[in-house]
């Protein structure tokens, strides 16, 4: 946990100059890549878990759900609450594409991450996670 | 009820099986509730774990996964397969969060198993440190159901949706329906139930059905048959079973045969004694009638002589008176050639009158035309009254003569001219037989013949003299009409033989008794019991001896009472002399209303020589009536049968049942004895049975044994039968000249007869005979004979001429004269019993003298014949040898 503060801490300092802005901010123009990600990737569904095990675990481990099962928790602009940020409650696209906020404005490649690798996933898809749950990142063919 | 299982064999086994099924089934149904339970319980509570872990591990991996749909689709499969299972996956709160039944989902555990017990277990289960599985039984509306808890723990794989902080996330829970497993126990239990109920059915049908066929059916056969059996109907079971029963039954057919046989025997028995009783009755009304014409006879007969008598006595008178004057020489002179004669003439002529007066005096005294007249007499007075007319001839004969009457015994109660001649009589016979010595009168109170209350009644005088004495075997004879002992004497005494005839006859009017005591050669005393007393002759009865019923009381070992009564036949009193053929007119018993012979004083039985207790018991022991008629009432008859045909057979006639007993008794172990009772069968049964033997009894009714003697010695056909007398009378002489075998006087010797018939058999025909004997002229006599007959004789004068010849010559029969002063014949026949080839050949012993019992025995068994050659003239002894060698079978 305090590692994760420490992260955070020293990583502030590059995304202070965006926020995150949901999900639902990319579906105009990435039509496809949207809705291949509501359908088939189950990051855009994986705050329903937590919502489930809210009352059965303490608030820390709870807060230990939401680095991951949410979108930039612990950020500037990223996931505060559910009553508060209600549009970041997923894991959504900003998680490895980076804020889109001056994305959105500037609609410039620059503004956010386009190539992704896999130490972009490895933050919550540690070795141990992918063993038990058997995933794959969705690093190509998705989009 | 219980009656009806009490009564039957049958029903009392059944029962028990019954009782048996009904326990091992009662057992077997709660076993199998008691144990199948739990057993089942078990079983469904393996099966529970093992379904659950199952489960457990079937659900992991989507828990881990956090795979919800393919979990909810999982259990809702259970569900729709398995109806009896439940399956809820609860949190730890107890909030259902997958199940088979989807619409319970978030409600709570205890909502749907509403059990207060379960709710514990549940809490308990996911308490921090519980660890396995829990099951237990509960009842869920109306319905068991088994219950197991198995606590989900937390584990790393765990953590990421579940966080490390909890032990225990929730619980699975199962549960199952146990209906099932109870509708299973049940269904066994009734499985149970209706075989016991069918082994009941069964046991009982084919129990009944064993029972019945092998018990009940044999046991009512035999039941059926013994009731019939006791109701007289003798018949047997055929068929039966082979087992004890079986064995039953087989026992009750030959008690039944037994029964049957005994049965129809006894009938026989019966209807034969009926025919031997009628038999018998005939035979005894015949005899009486012939006894009644007798006696008629008898009165007649001395009626006659009386009146005879008394015609004679007139001319003799003449004939004396006549006489006398001539002696007298009233006629004129005699000379001596003429006086001899006339005086022989006389002294005939007077013994004619002696003797016509005794014929006169028994006639009298039989027909009973004598009247006493009792009265007392002073019996010294009437002594030497007597003794007056004795005392010349006393003197003249040089005897002495002395009278020694005791105190109490002077005075008689008698009639004085009857007791006159009684004494005269006596006396005259003791002056007449003695030559030396004296006579000596005696009178004494007699003990014999008490009245009723033991008082002596008699007054005994003896009169004892040292004449020739009487032998013993004549004693009991000379009281018979003319018979002096020794026919031989009759020529040479004077005597009519009338005396003790005429003296016995008025004793017994007397109501007393005479009898004789003597010794050959030393002398004889004879006594008579006179009455002293008024009393004897005031009762019409003879006097009574009580004394003797008690000594044969206490030799039968019977009640005195026994002897007390009077002899009958077959309802009917009889007299002795009805049923032995004795009977003598002068017997005190003759003519009176007393009928009990043995309680008489002065009976004289054949045999008895003193009419009075304490001797004349033994005469009565022995007494057929007393033995038939008072002691054994009843008829006892022997049988008479065909033997077969190896048998050897031997007949014994005789008509009273217990003597053929007897014979048959002693030679039964050898011999099969046929009894024949009718004398005038015996010679049919001779022929028809062919004997080896025949025993004969003298004295029988109808037919005498001399008759039947005579009779087989006649017919070709029985004449080589060997006739052996057996009887109460001795009469050898004419038995021998009748031609019997031997001749036993009874009591008979068992052992002895036996001997002799087995000796007869062995008879063989004689050719040689060796005769040894020392006297010459009796040794070339009984030569000459014996040549004459066709014998071949050795003679021989010393037993060692004997010795020498028998060695070369081996004769079929020896004739020794064993008594021979220097005994040496013993030594001869010591020599022949030691010899192998001659200790066979039978052997006639000559004697001079009768032997003892002791001498006889010596002689043991092979002495054929004994003739005592001093009983027989010479003539008869030829007649005897020539009978001995007939009946050895020469």
């Amino acid at each position: 946990m305090n590692l994760v503060i420490i992260l955070l801490i020293i990583l502030s300092p590059f995304t202070a100059f965006s926020d995150y802005i949901g999900t639902e901010s990319c579906k105009p123009c990435h039509q496809k890549q949207y809705d291949n990600f509501t359908k088939f990737s189950r990051m855009s569904r994986s705050f329903l878990g937590v919502e489930k095990m809210k009352n059965k675990i303490t608030p820390e481990e709870l807060r230990g759900c939401y680095e991951c099962h949410t979108t930039g928790y612990g950020k500037k602009g990223g996931f505060v609450s559910v009553d508060k940020t209600p549009h970041l409650k997923n894991t959504g696209c900003e998680v490895c594409h980076g804020p889109g906020k001056r994305h959105v404005e500037t609609r410039k490649r620059e503004h956010i991450i386009g190539k992704l690798t896999t130490k972009t996933c490895e933050p919550c898809h540690t070795e141990e996670r992918i063993r038990t749950f058997r995933f794959r990142p969705l690093l190509r063919g998705v989009h | 009820m219980f009656k009806f299982i009490t009564q039957k064999i049958g029903n009392k086994l059944l029962l028990t099986f019954i009782i048996i099924i009904t326990i091992v089934m009662i057992i077997e149904i709660w076993f199998r509730i008691y144990f199948g339970k739990g057993d089942r319980l078990r079983l469904v509570e393996a099966g529970n774990n093992e379904v659950l872990d199952t489960i457990y591990a079937t659900m992991k991996y989507p828990l881990t996964v956090g795979d919800s749909d393919s979990m909810h689709r999982d259990l809702e499969e259970i569900g729709r397969k398995y109806k009896n299972i439940r399956v809820y996956l609860t949190d730890f709160n107890g909030f259902i969060s997958f199940s088979t039944n989807k619409e319970i989902i978030h409600s709570k555990i205890e909502d749907v198993i509403t059990n207060e017990e379960f709710k514990d277990l549940f809490k308990r289960s996911i308490s921090q440190n519980s660890t396995s599985k829990q099951s237990v039984e509960f009842k869920l509306n109306g319905e068991r159901n088994l219950i197991t808890i198995l606590p989900i723990h937390n584990s790393p794989e765990c953590f990421h949706c579940h966080g490390s902080s909890r032990k225990v996330l929730g619980a699975l829970v199962m549960s199952t329906g146990l209906e099932e497993v109870y509708r299973t126990v049940n269904a066994q239990r009734n499985r149970s139930v209706a075989l016991t109920i069918f082994a009941f059915f069964l046991g009982t049908v084919v129990i009944t059905f064993i029972v019945k066929k092998i018990i009940r059916n044999p046991l009512n056969t035999l039941v059926d048959a013994t009731q019939r059996f006791a109701k007289g109907e003798m018949t047997t079971i055929s068929k039966y079973p082979k087992d004890e029963i079986g064995i039953l039954i087989e026992t009750f057919n030959y008690m039944v045969n037994e029964v049957a046989k005994s049965k129809m025997e006894l009938e026989k028995e019966l209807t034969r004694r009926a025919r031997l009783l009628e038999e018998r009755e005939e035979l005894v009304a015949l005899l009486q009638k012939a006894n009644k014409q007798l006696k008629e006879l008898d009165t007649l007969k001395s009626a006659f002589i009386a009146n005879m008598s008394h015609e004679l006595r007139t001319p003799m008178n003449a004939i004396i008176g006549y006489t006398d004057l001539l002696l007298d020489e009233v006629d004129g002179p005699l000379n001596d050639d003429q006086k001899a004669s006339l005086k022989k003439v006389s002294a005939n002529a007077r013994h004619l009158l002696q003797l016509i007066n005794d014929v006169l005096d028994i006639s009298k005294i039989e027909s009973g035309k004598i009247e006493l007249r009792p009265k007392e007499v002073d019996l010294k007075q009437l002594i030497d009254g007597i003794m007056v007319t004795f005392e010349p001839l006393i003197a003249k004969k040089g005897l002495t003569f002395s009278l020694n009457i005791e105190p109490g015994a002077e005075k008689l109660y008698v009639d004085e001219d009857k007791t006159k001649q009684i004494l005269i009589n006596l006396i005259s016979n003791a002056v007449k037989f003695t030559h030396e010595g004296g006579i000596t009168i005696k009178a004494k109170v007699s003990e014999r013949g008490p009245d009723e209350e033991g008082n002596p009644q008699f007054i005994e005088i003896s009169v004892t003299d040292t004449g020739i004495g009487i032998k013993k075997e004549d004693l009991d004879k000379i009281f018979d009409k003319f018979a002096q002992a020794d026919v031989s004497t009759t020529r040479q005494y004077e005597g009519t033989g009338l005396g003790l005839s005429i003296v016995r006859g008025l004793v017994a009017l007397h109501k007393g008794m005479v009898w004789a005591e003597s010794e050959v050669g030393k002398g004889s005393t004879f006594y008579v019991l006179l009455p002293y007393k008024k009393e004897v002759f005031d009762k019409p009865v003879p006097v009574i001896e009580d004394k003797m019923a008690e000594e044969l009381a206490k030799y039968f070992e019977v009640p005195k009472e026994v002897f007390l009564q009077e002899p009958s036949y077959e309802g009917k009193m009889v007299r002795c002399w009805d049923y032995t053929q004795c009977g003598h007119v002068n017997c005190p018993e003759y003519g009176s209303s007393e009928k009990r012979c043995w309680l008489v004083l002065g009976t004289h039985c054949k045999g008895m020589r003193k009419g009075s207790y304490p001797e004349k018991a033994d005469a009565c022991k022995i007494c057929e009536v007393v033995r038939d008629l008072v002691l054994h009432k009843e008829e006892i008859t022997s049988e008479i049968a065909r033997p077969s045909e190896k048998e050897k057979v031997v007949l014994a006639i005789d008509d009273n049942p217990d003597a053929v007993d007897l014979i048959r008794k002693y030679l039964e172990k050898d011999y099969k004895v046929i009894g024949i009772l009718s004398s005038e069968e015996a010679v049919k049964k001779a022929k028809e049975i062919k004997p080896v033997a025949i025993t004969l009894d003298i004295m029988m009714p109808k037919k005498d044994g001399w008759q039947v003697l005579k009779e087989l010695k006649g017919d070709e056909e029985t004449k080589d039968i060997p006739v052996i007398i057996v009887s109460i009378i001795d009469n050898k002489t004419l038995a021998f000249s009748l031609g019997a075998a031997d001749y036993f006087v009874k009591p008979l010797d068992g052992y002895l007869l036996l001997r002799k018939i087995k000796n007869l058999e062995s008879y063989r025909a004689i050719k040689k005979v060796l005769l040894l004997e020392r006297d010459e002229k009796t040794n070339n006599e009984i030569s000459k004979i014996l040549k004459e007959s066709g014998y071949e004789v050795y003679s021989a004068l010393s037993s060692k001429e004997a010795i020498e010849l028998v060695k070369t010559q081996f004769p079929d029969l020896l004739i020794v004269n064993i008594t021979d002063p220097l005994s040496s014949a013993f030594d001869f026949i010591d020599f022949i019993k030691g010899s192998t080839e001659l200790k066979e050949t039978p052997i006639i012993a000559l004697t001079n003298k009768e032997l003892s019992d002791k001498e006889k025995e010596e002689l043991d068994g092979r002495i054929k014949d004994i003739i005592n050659k001093a009983l027989f003239s010479e003539e008869e002894l030829v007649t005897e040898l020539k009978n001995s060698l007939r009946k050895i079978g020469g």
